[in-house]
């Protein structure tokens, strides 16, 4: 992490606060004093390597102390770390690599003698051109999916990324004192607020062991034992902590931010957590990797409870905002749109610069620069908005305005479904077919019948898939661990059709 | 076979193939469960007429005498002479 203030804060922090327990695994608590010796020791390590200077550099971003600390040790020296997920396939990286002008990936390890650093230097990787990326203060970049396929690597901007601490910080009263969570995977965004912040502060982060974030038991454990005050995750983590057909739901009191994010938490399911945290003010977060959070719902627990859907809520101080239609023009009153934001914490864009272009635009003004998110939303006749799901996932079936994604949380709701991805499939004649893909429940077979039923009560009648395929094994995720489509579109049409 | 299990048997076989024809009921709502659109309607009486002999082009064609087996089944007894092939 290239970031002066964030790194003048950490050996402010390690000089007069070293005893205060700065990152806290399962196993280990280390202290400011000692992360910051651990970061030194990187530093030293690092030199050994002879880096070219002012490159960025992929870090493995296996959720570990030692990979924070070499994180901050390339920015130490001045390297962007580029933070690459642990499960990224070999395939991609020449060419996501190259696209950012990365020529190696490196890991943090220890050992008996202290840390060392793993090089790994992809085998098609020759043509990256070190130092590729336009903002040489850029602190650090994160990869965000991209339609073919390739994550796309989002440089963050210094100014856009202290001005987030700032806003968390207050937003979440992170002080000192306090203690977050951190459950999302560490080259995900959501690491700005669960850790980066935090730290920044001088506050204790607690690490969720990766390898066991599926276990409801460990996470529970992990909750009432580390006792978290700021607590942020997608719907899944909160079905973890809170699962349904419970007849008594623990208390944990300490909890005073709970963080909703990443995708639609269902009402039944809120209700279950509002209950394990009834003390707690509960907060909607929408952003984006290249915005980072631009609108915030907030509420007590009786509140949260009370939508069906969760508002988008408000945008977020200094956020700008527009909806605009399909023939590219401002939405004035009530009405559906594309969302485009500018936000304080907005990125540089992203590392190939024909794609920054086509994503963010410039107002008129010169002063804002705005990025088209491709989610499409809804405002009502009081202002309010609801988010409508992805522009991508909005097809027309029989002339009828159809979100892929209503249909799969309809289905996910079946106590048999554990996942489900609705892919359009261009045909000759009726347009666009829907299939659907579906992942049993454990301990559940599917019955085509049943679902068809199912979604003629619940769907309109354009929405009930056409066809539905049974999966047995879990369905294929990205890299950044949302439903592989173009793999499951694959999965359905061996015949070359083409998915929409 | 009945006609009942041969307009299931094509059902699952051409046009539904994730349902289980034990557990098609015969009263289902073949349009709305998405079991069949306007355009695998067609479909479906053109193998009617074909398997069965009636003389689809001859006879107005509704779409609700096909929304469910029951419907199908009736439609098949009442063109052929005997209700029975």
């Amino acid at each position: 992490m290239k970031l002066p203030l964030l790194l003048t804060s950490l050996a402010d922090s390690a000089a007069h606060y070293p005893k205060a327990i700065a990152l806290l695994t399962d196993t280990t608590a280390w202290n400011y004093g000692q992360f910051w010796s651990r970061i030194s020791q990187y530093e030293t390590a690092l030199a050994t390597l002879h880096l070219p200077t002012n490159v960025a550099i992929a870090v493995t971003a296996d959720k570990t102390v030692e990979t924070l600390a070499l994180m901050l040790a390339l920015g130490k020296r001045g390297h962007t770390p580029l933070a690459v997920s642990p499960g990224l396939g070999d395939t991609v990286k020449p060419t996501m690599f190259s696209s950012a002008g990365v020529f190696c990936e490196l890991s943090a390890e220890s050992n008996s003698d202290g840390p060392s650093i793993a090089v790994k230097v992809p085998a098609a990787i020759q043509e990256a051109i070190p130092s590729a990326y336009a903002d040489a203060t850029c602190p650090l970049m994160l990869t965000t999916s991209g339609s073919t396929g390739i994550p796309k690597v989002v440089e963050l901007s210094a100014e856009g990324v202290n001005a987030f601490f700032g806003w968390g910080a207050e937003y979440f009263q992170v002080r000192r004192d306090s203690r977050v969570l951190s459950y999302a995977p560490l080259n995900f965004d959501l690491s700005l607020l669960e850790i980066w912040t935090p730290l920044m502060q001088g506050a204790t982060v607690i690490l969720a062991d990766t390898a066991r974030a599926t276990q409801s038991d460990y996470l529970r454990r992990l909750v009432h034992q580390q006792r978290p005050d700021l607590i942020q995750a997608v719907p899944m983590f909160y079905n973890l902590l809170c699962p349904a057909g419970e007849h008594y739901v623990q208390v944990m009191d300490r909890v005073r931010h709970v963080v909703f994010t990443g995708d639609t938490t269902p009402q039944a399911l809120r209700e279950r957590v509002a209950a394990a945290f009834p003390q707690a003010t509960f907060h909607n977060i929408y952003g984006c990797t290249e915005t980072n959070d631009s609108f915030v719902y907030s509420a007590d627990a009786q509140a949260i409870v009370r939508h069906e859907r969760l508002p988008l809520g408000g945008p977020i101080t200094g956020v700008a905002y527009r909806i605009v239609t399909e023939d590219g023009s401002e939405l004035a009153g009530p009405g559906e749109g594309e969302l485009h934001t500018s936000t304080p914490f907005l990125a540089h864009g992203y590392t190939d610069p024909s794609l920054t272009a086509k994503a963010f635009y410039p107002e008129q003004d010169g002063y804002h620069t705005y990025y088209r998110t491709g989610d499409r939303v809804a405002r009502d006749e009081h202002g309010q908005l609801n988010l409508l799901g992805r522009k991508d996932f909005i097809v027309k079936v029989r002339g009828v305005r159809t979100n892929l994604q209503d249909i799969e949380q309809a289905l996910a709701k079946m106590p048999i479904v554990k996942n489900a991805v609705v892919i359009p499939v261009n045909d000759e004649i009726a347009g666009v077919i829907l299939h659907a893909v579906v992942e049993p429940s454990s301990g559940h077979s599917l019955d085509g019948m049943a679902m068809r039923i199912y979604c003629a009560q619940h769907l309109p009648q354009t929405s009930v898939p056409r066809r539905f395929h049974f999966h047995e094994n879990p369905l294929p995720t990205t890299s950044t661990g949302k439903p592989d489509r173009k793999s499951l579109a694959q999965f359905i049409q061996p015949q070359g059709s083409e998915s929409v | 076979m009945t006609h009942e299990q041969s307009i299931k048997r094509y059902i699952c076989e051409e046009l539904a193939p994730d349902v289980d024809p034990a557990t098609l009921p015969t009263d289902a709502d073949l349009l709305g469960t998405g079991i069949i659109d306007s355009l695998s309607l067609v479909r479906l009486v053109a193998w009617i007429g074909e398997e069965y002999d009636i003389p689809i082009a001859d006879i107005e064609i509704a779409p609700e005498d096909f929304n469910s087996v029951d419907k199908v089944k009736a439609f098949i007894e009442k063109h052929t002479v005997s209700g029975v092939v």
